[in-house]
């Protein structure tokens, strides 16, 4: 804005300067109501930035958190519809599943006729058939229940009439303020259950630090923070910076060769830790330390005390943590795998043999594992020491077996392995033993026609069951030896004996289920007969060691087989899962109303700091109409008053009087 | 002394009475003539004349013409002119700036951001759908070209200026010849009559093309006692005496762009200009646009970098068949760090996954990238090798040294990701943006061509929205080597600072005008012509006319009487 002011000087004035000075009262009168007509017609008090400074600096910020906030609100809101069909689903599954625990409960009953169970199997056939086109409901082109897989349908129907989960566990996020992200789908493992509880190994697969191992997957994938070491003889100090460091080998480069006072030093590896040494190997005191507070040294594992420590420095086992690419022959600290045999995946009446003779890394050992067309899903277990395998196929048995070899159980994903605790046998009811250790679990009849009598008292593993029979004084080497042993061949223990003139068999004892629930004899029979087999007797048990998905939809899978098969203690079984299903559903939907509750609050403080955003920006940036209102009048009346003044002043002249 | 005497001296007084009423008239003639100077006449008593013991004055005589002007005064307001032409052509070049970037509208590329942001959090709530991937790489767009329109824009009035220097050049040549033609003239009139009078009329213009050259550049003058003005800037003259020295505008060439200057043509040396409409011009470009262009193209870099970075970390809904670096490197046997490229390579290393349609298999595969200051360290040819010897891909170095990816079946397609070192975005693989700055930022052809390549996963193909989730937020996060500045925070100082800048001109330019307001003011009270004063010299003049006609009246008488004897 022009200066209001035109200065007049003392002394002599002339017309020409009595003539600029009106014309630029008026030119300022001028300017100074088409600013003021300009911002009363925009609404707006600063038109360009720099007509207020201060108040554009403070309006940038604001424009822009508007602008964030605007779209928050939208991420909110389509969240909050998301959630809302979710729980409308998850209400419609919530019913689904509290009607088949009414029909579960109705056909456990032994009185039923063959029409009424018929009935209850239809029943929960149309059920089943909900529960999956719920599964596969949509929100706005996306599966409700598919975790990160955009593209396939989420519950597919398999040939053996299970059900496969093709989605999978990633979650899908929205932003609902700076930086802050909010999970929008629900975990399909937490609602419907689509999922084995895996099998974990729990076995260290210990893969051996190699020199292309890298920093980041040391110390089971916490890595190593980047920073300087110091090496010290006590005289000399040598940083060393690793903050570039990417791999084992970077830092070995950045150490191999350095001199600390005149010595030089050499580095290697310890199978699985870094080795630091003097070339000249003669000994001699070296300190590694961490400069400040860093911890480079530390998590390399070679850290020493602050005064040092003789030569060589062996560090501590980096624990490197698996990856896909880890190499197999890094494995059980470089000693690698017997690959050749491969194993086998059970699901249901489905048998996958699992191909790894050129598998070269844990990756391939996935993939040959994808490609036999197993539904089961495999990862790195957290931690990074072992993988995990679990089924994706609801409603049939999941196992994992020998083939031949021995690489399930050196992988630890065997089932049915020698350490697998009895308590995780029969879907985790265990092994039913007499409570004492006096009265037989095991009765067998020898082939010289004796029996005996087995207490199998304070055993946990199949490996204790196999050593109490093998190791047991009543069954000494001879002819009439009767040996455990595990199948070479899937899972099972197999019993063999030498023929004899008797035929060898085994009941479980009074009070014990052990027979059934070791596999030994199918459930519900009394006895169970070796039989001949390439020369010797041999009884192959069943693999009781199959695993489930927990989830409705197995529950309901197996109901309605069981229902079919009128096995009452299946039923029963079932019924307590059902429950459960209905309980994790009930907190599931619990969850989605917490979330949605949240949502709720944030939306209402989104648009409580939106409105009080725009206020701000208002308050800087828009007119205060009353304000310039009377500004202008008064500038107009002060124009007018110029005006007059300038018609009035011009009008005196001495001419007049000459 | 005789009657006759008493008559002539009479006359003389008439003489100077008539000059003294024709100078009023043109006063009051000229009263509203700008940068019309007032004339004064100067008039002495006549050299008196002994007559016996008496000493008696001989009368009035007009001595000479002058021009009521200061010129100080004059100097003063010329080095203000000079300023003040320049601040007015800053404040323009930054009311310009102010408008194109309209920061306080919703059409500013801070808005463009936030529309871009938006889209990628659309996604995440859809992220199905193919139209908001489409409508992300839309708001891309904008923003890039928004982004280089702003900066052709920046470049335009710098072109602008150039043009109006070049027309100035001509008019400064005008100007200075006029002015040593008016020297010789002056000089002249002035010589010639050794009386102090001045040539009027000549001065007024002579001052009044002073004052217009100040407007274009900033001058020193310096009058002689010959009436010619001398013209001086930087240490070189433009005007003496009678001589001017011819200008012209030339085209310099510097740090990769042009700059027109004015020269003077007989040393082909640049006139050290710091004032006036060109000095104003000449700052505007040299430090208001290339200075903002400098911060400007900074940003953008920034915002490629970064948005690259986070978007060659991710997948997209398909994998790549085939891809190109959208840059190219200065030697396939450069290590990467040395190879040309604007982004650093650090050490470490990125992972390629495959996958096979067929099979519906996917392999992961470590690609090193060593940059260890060895012989072994990364190049791109060694880089094309370790991708090739991923079984299914192929990688060669086109012509323009440029890295071709390519899988060998067409089942086979292939994604990246955990890149540790950087190198992706570097070379422009799997990235959202190419291009270096804000004159060629655009969207990555191979996004354009396929949307779906979009890299909004970080759980493999197809899979979340993690990146996106990332990416939506990407404006608002601090970047580590900007010292935590967003790049939001980063555009918004780049906003402000110009803002600042442009109200400090404001300051300046208010601050020179009232200045000069004094000056005028002042100049104009004397210089001016004041009416009244003329009318009551015209009376004097008129008063002493009737005078001295009187004297001659009565002298007349006197002789009658002595006729009549």
């Amino acid at each position: 804005m022009m200066g209001s002011f035109y200065p007049m000087t003392a002394g002599r004035t002339s017309n020409p300067q009595a003539r600029f000075r009106m014309l630029h009262q008026l030119a300022t009168d001028n300017a100074t109501i088409q600013n003021l007509q300009n911002q009363l017609s925009t609404g707006r008090r600063v038109l360009t930035p720099s007509d207020d400074l201060p108040a554009t600096v403070r309006v940038l910020s604001v424009q822009g958190s508007i602008e964030r906030k605007e779209q928050y609100k939208e991420n909110l809101q389509t969240t909050q519809s998301f959630l809302g069909t979710t729980d409308n689903t998850l209400a419609s599954i919530h019913d689904v599943l509290t009607e088949a625990r009414g029909i579960s409960i109705s056909a456990v009953d032994s009185t039923l006729s063959d029409a009424q169970r018929d009935a209850i199997v239809v029943e929960l056939g149309n059920s089943i058939d909900r529960m999956i086109q719920l599964g596969n409901s949509k929100f706005r082109d996306r599966y409700l229940f598919a975790g990160g897989n955009l593209k396939s349908q989420p519950f597919v129907t398999t040939e053996q009439d299970g059900i496969v989960y093709r989605g999978d566990f990633n979650k899908l996020y929205t932003t609902v303020d700076y930086n802050t992200t909010m999970a929008i789908n629900s975990n399909p493992q937490d609602t419907i259950g689509v999922i084995s509880n895996g099998i974990v190994s729990e076995a260290d697969l210990n893969p051996g630090l190699s020199p292309n191992t890298l920093l980041a997957d040391l110390n089971g994938g916490k890595g190593v923070p980047k920073g300087i070491i110091r090496l010290t003889n006590g005289t000399n100090a040598l940083d060393i910076d690793l903050s570039k460091a990417n791999d084992i080998q970077d830092v070995m480069r950045e150490i191999t060769g350095k001199k600390v006072g005149t010595r030089e030093l050499t580095t290697s590896l310890s199978p699985n830790g870094l080795r630091i040494n003097y070339s000249d190997g003669l000994g001699g005191n070296l300190a590694i330390i961490d400069i400040g507070t860093a911890e480079t040294a530390k998590y390399l594992g070679i850290r020493t005390a602050p005064l040092g420590t003789g030569t060589p420095i062996n560090g501590t086992d980096l624990n490197p943590a698996l990856r896909n690419t880890t190499p197999l022959s890094q494995l059980n600290n470089g000693s690698g795998l017997a690959l050749a045999a491969g194993f086998k995946i059970q699901q249901g009446t489905k048998t996958y043999n699992i191909h790894t003779a050129s598998a070269t890394t844990v990756e391939d050992i996935f993939l040959a594992i994808k490609s036999s067309g197993a539904n089961v899903i495999t990862e790195i277990a957290e931690g990074g020491k072992s993988i995990r395998i679990q089924s994706i196929e609801s409603g049939v048995d999941f196992s994992i077996g020998e083939n031949g070899g021995n690489l399930a159980t050196a992988l630890g994903i065997r089932t049915f392995a020698g350490t697998t605790q009895l308590s995780k046998l029969n879907y985790g009811n265990g092994v039913t033993l007499v409570p004492d250790s006096v009265r037989p679990d095991l009765v067998f009849t020898r082939s010289d026609g004796t029996t005996w009598e087995l207490n199998l008292n304070g055993v946990l593993t199949v490996k204790d069951v196999l050593d109490r029979i093998n190791n047991s004084a009543d069954n000494p080497e001879g002819p009439t030896k009767i040996t455990a042993s595990l199948a070479a061949n899937g899972n099972g223990i197999v019993l063999t004996a030498a023929p004899g003139a008797e035929p060898v068999t085994l009941t479980n004892g009074g009070g014990s289920q052990a027979a059934w629930d070791l596999g030994l004899i199918p459930k519900g029979s009394i006895t169970g007969t070796l039989a001949a087999s390439d020369g010797s007797l041999v009884l192959q048990g069943r693999d009781v060691s199959g695993q489930e998905v927990e989830g409705s939809l197995n529950t309901l899978l197996k109901l309605k087989k069981a229902v079919q098969a009128f096995d009452l203690s299946e039923i029963e079984r079932l019924t307590n899962i059902v429950a459960k299903d209905v309980e994790r559903m009930g907190l599931a939907r619990g969850e989605i109303g917490f979330r949605q509750q949240r949502i709720d609050k944030l939306i209402i403080l989104n648009e409580d700091q939106t409105i009080s955003l725009k206020e701000s920006e208002s308050k800087d940036l828009d007119v205060d109409l009353a304000q310039a209102i009377s500004d202008l009048q008064a500038r107009q009346a002060s124009m007018q008053a110029s005006l007059n003044l300038i018609a009035s002043v011009t009008k005196l002249s001495i001419w007049d009087y000459v | 002394m005789t009657i006759f005497g008493f008559i002539q001296q009479s006359s003389a007084a008439l003489k100077v009475a008539e000059l003294g009423i024709q100078i009023v008239g043109n006063n009051v003639a000229n009263a509203n003539t700008p940068g019309y100077i007032r004339q004064e006449l100067v008039q002495q008593s006549a050299i008196g004349m002994k007559i016996g013991q008496f000493s008696l004055g001989y009368g009035v005589r007009a001595t000479g013409v002058v021009q009521k002007v200061d010129s100080y005064l004059n100097e003063r307001m010329r080095t203000t002119q000079s300023e003040m032409a320049k601040t007015n052509t800053l404040l323009e070049s930054y009311t310009e700036f102010e408008n194109f970037f309209s920061e306080l509208s919703s059409e500013d590329i801070s808005t463009s951001m936030s529309e871009f942001a938006n889209a990628f959090n659309d996604l995440t709530n859809q992220p199905g759908s193919d139209s908001l991937r489409t409508m992300v790489i839309e708001r891309g767009k904008s923003l890039a070209s928004e982004i280089r329109d702003k900066r052709t824009q920046m470049l335009e009035l710098s072109q602008r200026y150039g043009k109006q220097i070049t027309l100035a050049a001509d008019e400064i040549n005008r100007i200075t010849k006029q002015i040593g033609v008016l020297n010789t003239k002056i000089a002249e009139i002035e010589g010639s009559i050794d009386t102090g009078t001045q040539a009027v009329g000549l001065r007024d213009e002579r001052l009044q093309l002073l004052e217009q050259l100040a407007g274009y550049i900033s001058i020193k003058t310096s009058e002689s006692e010959t009436g010619t003005v001398s013209v001086f800037i930087g240490g070189d003259y433009l005007v003496a005496d009678g001589i001017s020295r011819t200008v012209a505008a030339a085209q310099t060439s510097g740090e990769g762009r042009f700059n027109t200057e004015i020269i003077l043509t007989d040393s082909q040396s640049a006139l050290k200009i710091t004032g006036g409409s060109i000095g104003g011009m000449i700052e505007a470009r040299d430090r208001v646009i290339q200075g903002t262009l400098d911060q400007y193209d900074e940003f953008t870099k920034n915002l490629i970098d970064r948005v690259n970075f986070v978007h060659s970390q991710g997948q997209g809904a398909k994998g790549f068949s085939a891809v190109t670096s959208s840059r190219s490197v200065s030697s396939s046997s450069a290590v990467l760090e040395d190879a040309g490229l604007s982004r650093t390579v650090e050490n470490g290393g990125f992972q390629i996954k495959t996958l096979d349609a067929n099979s519906g298999l996917e392999r992961t595969y470590d690609i090193p990238v060593q940059l260890d200051g060895l012989p072994t360290d990364t190049n791109l040819f060694s880089l094309a090798q370790s991708i090739s010897n991923i079984p299914g891909l192929s990688a060669i170095i086109n012509e323009l040294n440029q890295i071709e990816i390519k899988a060998i079946a067409s089942t086979t397609t292939f994604s990246f990701q955990n890149d540790t070192s950087g190198a992706l975005a570097a070379l422009g693989i799997n990235t959202f943006f190419s291009g270096e700055d804000s004159s060629d930022i655009d969207i990555n052809d191979v996004l354009k061509k396929d949307p779906s390549l979009l890299a909004v996963s970080l759980d493999g193909v197809g899979r979340t929205t993690r990146n996106a989730n990332i990416l939506g937020e990407i404006f608002e996060s601090p970047i580590p080597g900007l010292g935590d500045q967003s790049l939001r925070d980063q555009y918004e100082a780049l906003a402000i600072r110009m803002t600042q800048d442009s109200n400090i001109e404001k300051g300046k330019n208010e601050g020179f005008k009232s200045y000069f307001a004094t000056l005028e003011s002042k100049h104009l009270g004397q210089s001016g012509v004041n009416l009244d004063e003329e009318a009551v010299k015209l009376m004097l003049y008129q008063k002493a006319y009737q005078a001295s006609s009187r004297v001659i009246a009565i002298s007349n008488e006197l002789l009658t009487t002595l006729m009549q004897i």
